[in-house]
């Protein structure tokens, strides 16, 4: 399947549209069996009126398919569920010009399903199109096909090609279920498919990382570690770093760098300042561990091991002074103490202060 | 055809027109949830003891039980007492729709969102989000005033008198809580007007209000203490965008403009400073600033070789402006007599005049970034890729002149450490230097689907960062390579391996030429110890890195899931400083059930990290010169662990009853273990053995219990329960518990006041929840 042409919605309906002459002989002989029929979203009545509605519709209502493909109502019959998220969603509403609900409804994305029908239904009977996450039987190439055949055009997929995701055959359906319920502020239509271990949250939002932990298996630990994010309390979200969509940073970042990003919500940390400290100029990641710490701050090591990296010392001893590296024992060393270094050295992203306040030594 | 499904197939027909003809009505639905929750908490406390004696560091500590911290239960959300809400409308019809949801009304954690529009018109969003961020409750300080810009102490004698009732005493001192409240509001508007282009504007601002942690050294020298303080929070950001640009199947371009605005209400603070006689020192707080930022986005496709091109190019400019200060609080003289009574005997303002009265901050980035992806046929797909960074900082150099108290006449010039004697205190001249730097990546990545179950993958990536203002690495260069193979053969089993090595190398300039280092005549000599040191960050490095990942389902309703990762670092070329580190990872999730019924899962996490550092205390000979009790080398080996267990059950058990619980127990650890090349003085010297200790040992459990009872279509009632217990240790925090005092005398003119911040936040939390949701 050729992946970059985006015309999945325009070649399914041509398909239907010569399968459907054939489909109106052979829906004759279609037998529903003891299939339940569901009549309540669909309200069965007919009146001269709606006569001319249907006229209209046939018109308005896309190429042959909305015609002579089973329509969405026959589908309902089976998958009422997913026949009543649709009709709820974004996509089953007729006045976006693009919905599939004006392009054959259920057809749009699944294909027609007259042979399917015909054989009595049954997961990709009748060459019925699933591009849901556990279908072996469709490439990731195929699967995405089926939603960029309408959503190419959408911003948030400008580098989708250029993205992580699309490179490793992560599919539109892998993080959504158009079917998905939609409450909780469920707007994006997420699926976790894996609940995520939290601890007791405020929120009763569906937060879009526990879509991102089932497959970030590493992330899902390093957020609920002591120091963290708002990740799993709701305030944060892997999106709000991280475009999914496709970006052209290596881990898909918002931004050009990892400083960029961090002082779009740090922005007191931005400076410029007179005495600048070098790895906060460079990349923020050199101290900081973002995803989640064992250490305050989320440090990725605790002063003063974490400053040692980088300075030899500098105090007239070096790092250690020759006192007790453990409070508690006489004497001790306040370098090894609470915050280490920056017990002192506060200002340690940067400084205003005069050299005779040692600003340079980020102590004022 | 079956008789039942003609008049079905007829009827539906005709439904669908009805619909439409129906679709133009707009209708409302959603839910509304009011409950209440109780809540019981308990905060650890951070005991600790004061000083008996203003004069012997050795006397007997009387302890101190200290105030309780709950901050950490209340990190970042608000567990209190009292009503709790939620409301989730939404409306649409066949043309337009709108949706608002809230919750926690307030409270600290409130959430609003507003969005709607006319589908493929226009949409708009409002909103609202609060988030508090709790860092520590009832710290002590002898300052009052905490949440102001003046932090004052009645008259604290120096070194001040012990005893119970003294300023020494932490029970006579004030209480403050570290706690910042961040409000976000916000909104946006787009117009497509069911066409390819688009604009769209938004707009937020960002206010952050609270104290934070703040501290500063008492005096000239490390050995002088210090004292921990609150610096106030008044922040606001405000941010504005404009985006406008063209989108259709064949390709996209977009132009976005940003303004972001930081401002700081509060410039500066000022505390009374005990060691220096207890006249009013200075910290200067984050300065306002301003970045404006240009994007453009644009993607070409359908290109030969079923090709995509992608294009993302920015300019920025951060700037800023302040007056540059000029003096600062010192000693007049460092005669301290007698030596072991402390303060200086006077006091005066060091003036190290600069050589401009503003500081003129400008920093100017221009990114660029290419990206070409093919598929090139037979199961091959590739992708080329460039990127440029370049980050100039144009902003005011600023050089500070000789500043001298005392005898300033002896004050040697240049002067490139303070120097310290019985009649004088001098310091400086120093510039400062300003960081400019670009990066340059490039790269391939090809895969190969070598039939529908097996891929192969592989490439290599080239980075290039040239810096002007560092002077231990001006140029660091990166190569990496990575392999890759994808099996999804078998139904229930696929895995990955990848592998990846990257090498990095600088062109480390350890002696610092002396035209370039202000702050050394000479440079660094091989007589010393930096110049047998490496910076973590630019030090020459070889890096393997290895990951795993199997997805197997063996039966129905069973899913597993395992992934290992390994990464190994090794510095090269150096003596002292990270000498390596191992990063050891393992997953395993397991699934059982169906959730439409009931389902358990399982999931464990291990996560080990281990770096080794080396040192050396002394003035030589080193490297591995003979060892000595006052020269000799040292190092740490620096280890963190991180366990997570989890379980995690949800259970419709009837019709109207769904359970869910789980519980999580997560566990971390680690510490520094030393060793010395002295044998003598327990590894250490001046009388301070170089003992083991640990860091950031917790153990979090938490217990959640929640069931859900539709009463019918319309009522459903909610009933919650949850257990939280979060224990904390950590040595570097340990006095607190003993020896540790708040304020700390440890010899000679060392007087430190510590807050007891962060020193105990563990917690146990219990909540009990009840919510009736109408939904219609």
């Amino acid at each position: 399947m050729d992946g970059q042409s985006y015309g999945m919605c325009g070649t399914t309906m041509a398909q239907a549209g010569r399968r459907l002459e054939v489909s109106a002989s052979a829906s004759a002989n279609l037998d529903l069996g003891d299939i339940p029929v569901k009549r309540t979203y669909f309200p069965s009545l007919l009146s001269s009126a709606r006569t001319v509605s249907i006229v209209l519709a046939g018109v308005f209502a896309g190429p042959a398919l909305a015609q002579n493909s089973p329509g969405s109502e026959v589908c309902a019959a089976c998958h009422a569920a997913q026949t009543e998220s649709f009709a709820d969603s974004i996509h089953g509403k007729k006045g976006h010009p693009r919905s599939p609900a004006n392009a054959g409804g259920c057809v749009a994305c699944h294909g027609d399903g007259t042979e399917h029908v015909k054989a009595g239904g049954g997961r990709g009977v009748g060459g019925i199109r699933n591009p849901g996450p556990r279908n072996k039987s469709m490439s990731a190439e195929e699967k995405s096909s089926v939603c960029l055949g309408c959503h190419s055009t959408d911003r948030h997929l400008t580098f989708w090609e250029a993205g992580q995701h699309k490179k490793n055959d992560v599919t539109c359906t892998n993080c959504h279920n158009p079917h998905t319920d939609r409450s909780l502020n469920n707007d994006k239509m997420l699926r976790v498919d894996t609940p995520a271990a939290t601890p007791y949250r405020t929120t009763v939002r569906q937060l879009g990382y526990e879509t991102c932990v089932t497959c970030h298996r590493e992330q899902r630990a390093q957020i609920l570690k002591p120091s963290h994010h708002p990740i799993v309390e709701g305030k944060m979200q892997c999106h709000t770093c991280h475009e999914p969509h496709g970006a052209m940073t290596p881990v898909m970042l918002r931004a050009e760098s990892y400083r960029d990003l961090c002082l779009t919500c740090h922005t007191d940390k931005r400076g410029p300042w007179i005495w600048e400290h070098r790895p906060v100029a460079e990349n923020c990641a050199i101290c900081h561990t973002p995803h989640g710490s064992s250490h305050n701050r989320l440090l990725a090591q605790k002063p003063p091991a974490l400053c040692a990296d980088c300075h030899p010392g500098g105090h007239t001893h070096g790092l250690y002074d020759g006192r007790g590296t453990l409070p508690g024992t006489n004497p001790s060393n306040i370098r090894f103490e609470g915050s280490g270094c920056i017990n002192c050295h506060r200002q340690i992203h940067g400084s205003n202060a005069p050299a005779s306040a040692f600003g340079r030594f980020f102590l004022r | 055809m079956n008789r039942k499904l003609i008049p079905f197939l007829v009827a539906s027909l005709f439904s669908g027109t009805a619909a439409a003809a129906a679709d133009d009505e707009f209708t409302w639905s959603g839910s509304v949830g009011i409950g209440v929750r109780g809540t019981k908490t308990e905060g650890g406390t951070r005991n600790g003891a004061s000083a008996t004696s203003a004069t012997v560091t050795t006397a007997p500590l009387a302890p101190f039980t200290g105030p309780s911290d709950e901050a950490k239960l209340n990190e970042y959300r608000d567990v209190s007492n009292g009503l709790i809400g939620n409301i989730d409308l939404q409306g649409s019809s066949s043309r337009y729709y709108t949706r608002l949801f809230g919750e926690n009304f307030g409270r600290d954690d409130e959430f609003v969102n507003l969005r709607g529009g006319s589908y493929s018109i226009f949409k708009y969003q409002l909103y609202e989000d609060k988030m508090p961020h709790n860092l520590s409750w009832n710290a002590l300080t002898p300052l009052s005033g905490t949440g102001g810009t003046l932090l004052t102490s009645p008259g604290v004698t120096y070194p001040p008198p012990a005893g119970p009732g003294t300023a020494q005493d932490p029970s006579t001192w004030n209480t403050f809580d570290y706690k910042l409240q961040r409000n976000t509001y916000g909104g946006n508007l787009e117009f497509t007007a069911n066409s390819p282009w688009h604009i769209r504007a938004d707009y937020n601002e960002n206010t952050m209000e609270g104290v934070r942690p703040q501290s500063g050294p008492l005096g000239t020298s490390s050995n002088n203490g210090l004292i921990e303080f609150g610096a106030p929070v008044d922040y606001k950001t405000k941010n504005f965008s404009l985006d406008g640009g063209y989108s259709s199947k064949e390709g996209s371009w977009s132009l976005n403009l940003l303004n972001s605005k930081f401002s700081n209400n509060n410039g500066m603070m000022q505390w009374t400073n005990f060691f220096k006689l207890n006249n009013l020192d200075t910290n200067l707080l984050p300065p306002d600033n301003d970045l404006k930022k240009v994007s453009f986005n644009g993607t070409a496709r359908q290109l030969p070789v079923n090709s995509t091109l992608s294009a993302r190019f920015t300019w920025s400019k951060l700037t800023n402006g302040f007056g540059v200060s000029s003096g600062g609080l010192m000693p007049a003289n460092n005669v301290l007599v007698p030596p072991t009574t402390g303060a200086p005997q006077a006091v005066g303002t060091l003036v190290t005049a600069p050589s401009s009265n503003a500081f003129n901050g400008d920093v100017e980035t221009r990114t660029g970034s290419l990206s070409l992806t093919s598929a090139l046929g037979g199961g091959v797909d590739t992708k080329i890729y460039w990127n440029y960074y370049d980050t100039k900082n144009y902003s005011t150099v600023v050089s500070y002149a000789l500043g001298g108290l005392g005898n300033t006449a002896a004050c040697a010039n240049p002067s490139f450490a303070s120097t310290s004697a019985a009649d004088r205190f001098c310091i400086g001249p120093y510039p400062n230097s300003l960081l400019s730097y670009n990066k340059e990546d490039f790269g391939i990545d090809v895969g190969w689907r070598i039939d529908r179950g097996n891929k192969v993958s592989g490439g290599l990536n080239f980075l290039e960062v040239d810096r002007h203002g560092r002077e231990d690495a001006e140029k660091t260069k990166e190569e990496k390579l990575w392999l890759e193979y994808k099996n999804t053969m078998l139904e229930n089993l696929s895995g990955r391996i990848k592998y990846q090595y990257l090498e990095r190398r600088s062109d480390l300039n350890a002696a610092f030429p002396p035209n370039t280092n202000p702050f050394s005549a000479t440079g660094i000599l091989p007589t010393q110890v930096p110049y047998y040191f490496r910076a973590y960050d630019v030090s020459n490095a070889d890096q393997n890195q290895l990951k795993l990942v199997l997805d197997w389902t063996p039966m129905p309703l069973l899913d597993t899931g395992f992934e290992a990762a390994w990464k190994k670092s090794d510095y090269k070329a150096l003596y002292y400083g990270r000498t390596d580190d191992l990063r050891q990872e393992y997953n395993i999730t397991v699934s059982v059930g169906d959730p439409k019924e009931f389902r358990i899962t399982g999931l464990a996490n291990y996560e080990i990290i281990e770096f080794n550092q080396a040192y050396h205390q002394g003035t030589g000979p080193f490297p591995g010169g003979t060892q000595a009790a006052g020269d000799f080398d040292w190092s740490t080996k620096n280890t963190q662990t991180n366990r997570l267990f989890g379980l995690i059950a949800d259970w419709p058990a009837t019709e109207r009853l769904a359970l869910k619980g789980s519980y999580t127990w997560t566990k971390t650890g680690g510490g520094v273990d030393f060793t010395s090349g002295n044998t003598a003085g327990a590894g250490g010297f001046n009388g301070g053995p170089l003992v083991n200790y640990a860091t950031d040992n917790t153990k979090k459990q938490t217990l959640n219990l929640k069931g859900d009872y539709k009463f019918d279509r319309r009522w459903t009632g909610t009933l919650g329960y949850v257990f939280e217990k979060y224990d904390y240790a950590d040595d570097q925090m340990r006095g607190y518990q003993g020896y540790y005092p708040y304020y700390q005398y440890l010899g000679g003119n060392n007087n430190s006041w510590f807050s007891g911040a962060f020193a105990n936040p563990s917690y146990k939390l219990e909540v009990l929840y009840a919510m009736a949701t109408y939904k219609f």
